[in-house]
């Protein structure tokens, strides 16, 4: 489909404020005489704290506050950012009486300057008890294993399965078919545990909130979030505070890929600057943004699959144990995307889900991009390239044959919902056949098939099929508010919430399409709790898909207003044949009117009135984007070091509202994906301590580790969507995993089933597959 | 980095020396060390002006002050002309921007594991001209390394880094994950003889260390001698050798370690 | 103890704690485009240029630069007039989150003085200390050299 606007490359509406370096962020909005925030966290992974001692800190001239948990309200809430109820469990207080893994947090002191704060922080003084941690997902729920939520207030809000007495944070089951008939069926089966990692999201600008009482003697809280709303809720929850007295605005953020889908500073800076009534700043520094921030779920996925020699898939059977650390954001949301947004791939009427979320005494696991999809991914990916050699087809070929395609479901969509059922669902788009063919043409698939290179630099090529989805149906909604100016230009206020991904660019398209003006006819204002209607905020991939079709509506009940109003003018009684275009509202034999004359009309002269229009939306299904990795990369058999040489990535998203931020997305989680794959890792010692919170040993990708990086957009056309547009910002981070350890498979004949993929890693593979040959 | 009590700016060498008699202060120079120091107030001495900011060349030695910048130095056609291996080796040091600050002064005296020119400046026989309080003394970087670096700097100033002028056929290894991280291991050679072989090594030791044939026992350069004798010198020193990033073992560096000087005694053919 | 710098061609006299770090010092006057993102010289969103040179300002004590020449992105261009860089790393998609957007026109700013016609190897490697997380970089090269065509054009 062809549109004037949507599908056009436009420049990002805040680019040039951003390269002109313009005060857009938390730390450049200016507070007078504020405060400053330092926090005290846990040297121990599980420890009772006996004792905390404040009086000589409090009395350290310059220290305004201190809080630790005597003297802070103990309301039990999850910092998830997620609508109400939440479906994760309400087990974190502002300060734990107890703390639970090395970097929970203990005590925050607000004073005069940040060489204060940490002077004080010296001298507080805590007795702990230490107590005996679980460092490892699988020994959570053993028998005699330490209990880490054993205080009796916590709980599950919405009644999902929460056993904390054995360290079960989530469990979810879901069930189609029978599984004993799909493996009698199979000729070929094959079975393995894969397991992804711990990460972080490594945003440029770390966790950071500042807070003032405005002149209406109003809490207002700056934040880096992603989910505006839900920390306004959730910080009046923690502290029991009236909602109305709060304000939170989002301005530019320095990315968040799901790190900030999490309340986790705005309870501090709220108890800070109600306490001192000044205005107060507390942000993470970089090594406190790895430790006390949140992570990438650690996830084991074990997985069966099952196929007839001719290729067709008979059964599937995944297991996953995901580790949320010490506690329960996202607990069960990521584990049941872990099934839900992977095993609809291949449609198969046997097909079975359990996944068990575990506590451990180590970092939380909060939102990530992929979001327990690029765990999953992992392992089904690579069960699917063992069983396509075991079959003896080609795996480009096996995944054209089994995956999903349109109009076909999988009993999937209704089963496996966010905590509770799904939305039944058929594909109306599917651009995945045209992506693994494009992509296997771009790498030259066949020919690098073909290789078997012997020497000590060995090349290999692999790929990946994904999904993801649109939005979650039925629970998330997007409101958006449209208005004319006196000019004929439109303020548009938005609660969705733009990270860097160009939301606010794309919406101005959207909008400016359908009111025949240009983008920047649109003034965009977004994510400010008083001014803009509600969004539930960026995660689940939605701003598209969700809040986008909340923009068409707004838009389309500002664009009837307009039609009355010339209908007034031009003295007719009915608007049909009315168009809006180049600024103007035109209908055949009858002189355009401009789009000023209509808002003067309105504003001014005759039944004023303010054309202006209020629309939300919710979804009712989540449309898959589909997309196709092809990865070659070169091993060093010597020392086992891994080179990546060149990516493609062939992604459906639907309509792309804006290639140029379509490919972006794709470039940027492309990039996240490889180096997480690659190089990133959490090492902690044997007391839970993580001992490399630092880029300097925590390694992102720099460019100068780039492999060659292309994007291909299949262009399709959902139905359901905005324009036709699906979602695009998390799929692709989740194909690095899997694409280059099949990719080392072809090289050297070793199967990597744990990240990252170090040289040692590798090495260690490389030897056990020489002795036992 | 609040915690500086006192800033002194010297306009010479000698007055940075008399400045440095006084307990706790301590010279800075291109401030990689600023946010390390925590506890403690203490004075810094910035000998930006003490004249320690050039490259020179007298009588076929190469003279590079103690305050001149890694990318002061790439820049540099003589220092360039020392070959490939020198060049390689600044060239993967930290990032185009940490090149800036990074100076060799700097470098010698803190001698982080990473110090990518460790190996070459044992290979090319440097030497240190320092000042200490008194008068002014030279160390070949060979003896700085193996005689307790840290202690023998302390109290005393680096004037500059001197290298015989020559074009070097060194064969240079760093070994890491990335091109820009903290590398756990580097291996350079010289010589194209048994006898003449000299082999250095860096960043998986305790300090920076210069080995010849009497330690490797090669007899001829095949690839199964040289095997075999790079296995038995890994044998003999494992104990000491340590893993200064948490992205790589112990284990795993003894590993490679053999291979990679057997890779930088070879010769490309 | 007092300092002069020269930012953006502007004389500023400051009286400051001998400790007191660069990157503080220049956002409190103003230069909110300096941006702290680790405070250890690894991510190059605080980087500015020093005597034309690049160079994290967290790693420096002001007192260090005394009498220098600073150069921050609101001295190149402002948002209706923008520098050719900034155009082009508009243009390019280049920009996402806008946080290391600032450290990241300055390398290239540099890079272009030194090398107008830079090839893709020389790209990435003065980019090389400006970490990007939001991109993947590859729109990030494409500003570059859309830039030095840019500024090729305008001679």
């Amino acid at each position: 489909m062809d549109f004037r606007l949507v599908g056009k490359s436009a420049k990002k509406i805040d680019g040039v404020t951003l390269a002109c370096g313009m005060p857009k962020f938390v730390e450049d909005v200016n507070l007078i005489n504020p405060l400053y925030v330092k926090m005290l966290f846990s040297p121990y992974a599980h420890a009772i704290i006996e004792e905390i001692d404040t009086d000589e800190a409090e009395k350290l001239p310059g220290v305004k506050a201190i809080f630790t948990h005597k003297n802070v309200p103990r309301i039990p809430h999850t910092t998830a950012g997620q609508g109400f109820p939440e479906p994760s469990p309400y087990d974190t207080y502002i300060f734990p009486k107890k703390v639970r893994w090395v970097g929970d947090r203990v005590a925050a002191v607000a004073a005069e300057s940040i060489e204060l704060a940490e002077k004080a922080l010296s001298l507080i003084k805590v007795k702990y008890k230490e107590l005996p941690a679980v460092l490892d997902a699988r020994e959570a729920m053993k028998e005699g294993a330490p209990i880490i939520h054993d205080e009796a207030d916590a709980y599950h809000p919405i009644g999902a399965i929460y056993a904390p007495d054995k360290n079960l944070a989530a469990e979810v089951k879901a069930e189609a078919g029978n599984i004993d008939d799909g493996i009698k069926e199979a000729d070929f089966v094959v079975e393995g545990t894969y397991k992804a990692h711990y990460a972080n999201h490594c945003h440029i600008e770390t966790h950071i909130c500042s807070g003032e009482i405005d002149s209406n003697n109003r809490l207002v809280i700056y934040t880096s979030t992603q989910v505006p709303f839900h920390a306004r809720r959730i910080t009046a929850q923690a502290l029991d505070i009236p909602l109305k007295k709060i304000r939170v605005i989002k301005p530019r953020i320095g990315g968040g890929f799901g790190g900030k889908q999490e309340v986790l500073l705005e309870d501090i800076c709220a108890l800070m600057v109600l306490k001192t009534r000044r205005p107060v700043i507390v942000k993470y520094t970089r090594s406190e943004d790895f430790i006390s921030g949140r992570t990438r779920h650690e996830i084991y996925t074990t997985m069966k699959i099952g196929a007839k020699k001719d290729g067709t898939i008979t059964v599937m059977d995944m297991n996953v144990l995901s580790n949320t650390g010490a506690y329960g954001s996202h607990a069960l949301t990521v584990m049941s995307n872990a099934g839900s947004k992977v095993l609809p791939l291949y449609p198969c009427k046997n097909v079975r889900f359990h996944g068990k979320t575990v506590y451990t005494n180590l970092p939380v696991g909060g939102a990530y991009r992929g979001y327990g999809a690029t765990q999953a991914y992992f392992a089904m990916e690579c069960l699917v390239d063992e069983l396509a050699e075991k079959i003896g087809m080609d795996p480009a070929e096996f995944r054209l044959r089994n995956h999903i395609k349109l109009n076909e479901t999988s009993p999937i969509f209704k089963a496996l919902g966010e905590g509770r059922e799904g939305n039944e669902m058929y594909i109306k788009s599917c651009g995945l056949t045209e992506a693994i063919k494009k992509g296997m043409e771009e790498i030259g698939w066949k020919e690098k098939r073909a290789r078997k290179d012997t020497g000590r630099y060995r090349r290999g090529v692999g790929m990946c099929a994904l999904m993801q989805g649109s939005s979650i149906p039925d629970i998330d909604m997007g409101a958006v508010f449209i208005k004319i100016n006196d000019d004929g230009s439109f303020n548009m206020n938005l609660g969705a919430t733009d990270l860097g991904t160009g939301s606010d660019t794309i919406f101005a398209q959207m909008a400016a399409e359908i009111l025949g003006v240009e983008v920047d006819d649109i003034i965009v204002y977004s994510s400010d709790t008083d001014m803009t209607p509600f969004d539930v905020g960026a995660y689940a991939s939605s701003t598209t898909y969700l809040s986008g079709y909340a923009v068409i509506k707004a838009a389309e009940r500002v664009r009837d207003q307009i039609f009355e109003v010339a209908k007034e003018i031009w003295e007719i009684d009915n608007t049909e044949g009315m168009y809006l275009q180049d600024r103007k509202v035109c209908r055949e034999n009858y002189d355009s009117i401009p789009l000023s004359e209509i808002a003067c009309h309105s504003l001014y002269a005759h039944n004023q009135h303010q054309v202006a229009g209020v629309k939300s939306h919710i979804t009712k299904v989540s449309p898959p984007p589909f997309s196709a990795h092809f990865v070659e990369i070169e091993v060093d058999t010597l020392t086992g070091k891994i080179k990546p040489l060149e990516y493609i990535a062939a992604i459906d998203c639907g309509t792309a509202i804006n290639p140029q931020l379509s490919e972006g997305q794709t470039e940027g989680a492309v990039a996240n994906g490889i180096s997480y794959a690659m190089w990133e890792q959490y090492v902690f010692n044997d007391k839970g301590k993580m001992l490399n919170p630092s880029f300097k040993n925590y390694h992102i990708m720099r460019t100068n580790d780039m492999p060659k990086i292309k994007t291909i957009l299949i262009p399709t056309y959902e139905p359901t969507g905005p324009f036709g547009a699906k979602s695009v910002s998390e799929i692709s981070i989740n194909g690095a995993l899997p694409a280059i350890s099949n990719a080392v498979y072809h090289a050297c004949g070793i199967r990597l089933k744990e990240g990252p993929f170090t040289p040692e890693r590798v090495l260690n593979l490389l030897e056990q597959n020489n002795n036992e040959n | 980095m609040r915690l500086v009590k006192n800033y002194l700016v010297p306009e010479s060498i000698e007055q940075a020396m008399e400045m440095l008699k006084s307990p706790d202060y301590k010279i800075i120079a291109g401030g990689s060390k600023i946010n390390s120091e925590k506890t403690g107030e203490y004075g810094l001495i910035d000998i930006r002006k003490c004249g320690l900011n050039y490259i020179k060349v007298t009588q076929g030695i190469l003279h590079i002050g103690a305050m001149t910048r890694i990318s002061e130095l790439l820049d540099n056609k003589d220092f360039c002309g020392l070959g490939e291996s020198f060049v390689n080796a600044l060239k993967s040091t930290g990032h185009a921007i940490v090149r800036n600050q990074i100076t060799i002064g700097g470098s010698v005296s803190s001698l982080t594991p990473w110090f990518n020119l460790a190996t070459l400046l044992l290979l090319a026989d440097a030497n240190i001209i320092y000042i200490d309080e008194n008068n002014s003394g030279s160390i070949s970087f060979r003896e700085y390394c193996d005689n307790s670096p840290r202690e023998f700097i302390r109290r005393k100033i680096i004037k500059e880094i001197t290298i015989p002028i020559k074009k070097y056929e060194f064969k240079y290894i760093r070994f890491s994950q990335t091109e820009v991280d903290y590398a756990p291991l580097y291996v350079a050679c010289s010589g194209k003889t048994p006898d003449s072989l000299k082999i250095a090594i860096s960043g998986c030791l305790p300090e920076p260390k210069l080995f010849d044939n009497s330690d490797f026992h090669i007899s001829d350069l095949s690839s199964e001698t040289v095997e075999k004798s790079c296995n038995d010198f890994i044998e003999k020193i494992k104990g000491k050798v340590i893993s200064t990033n948490v992205n790589f073992s112990r284990e795993y560096i003894i590993k490679i370690l053999p291979r990679l000087i057997k890779e930088s005694i070879m010769e490309e053919k | 103890m007092k300092i002069t710098l020269t930012i953006n061609g502007d004389v500023r006299d400051f009286d400051i704690e001998p400790g007191k770090i660069l990157l503080d010092l220049l956002r409190e006057a103003g230069y909110k485009s300096v941006k702290d993102g680790c405070r250890e010289g690894e991510c190059g969103a605080c980087n500015v240029i020093i005597n034309g040179k690049t160079t994290n300002s967290c790693m420096v004590l002001a007192a260090q630069v005394d009498g220098a020449d600073i150069i921050t992105v609101e001295g190149l261009g402002n948002a209706d007039n923008p520098h050719p860089i900034q155009e082009a790393f508009v243009e390019a998609g280049a920009v996402q989150c806008g946080f290391c957007t600032p450290g990241k026109i300055l390398s290239t700013y540099s890079l272009l003085k030194k090398n107008p016609q830079p090839t893709d190897s020389e790209i990435k490697e003065a980019l090389s200390g400006n970490l990007c997380r939001c991109t993947g970089y590859v729109k990030q090269i494409d500003a570059v050299k859309k830039a030095a065509k840019k500024m090729k054009d305008s001679k």
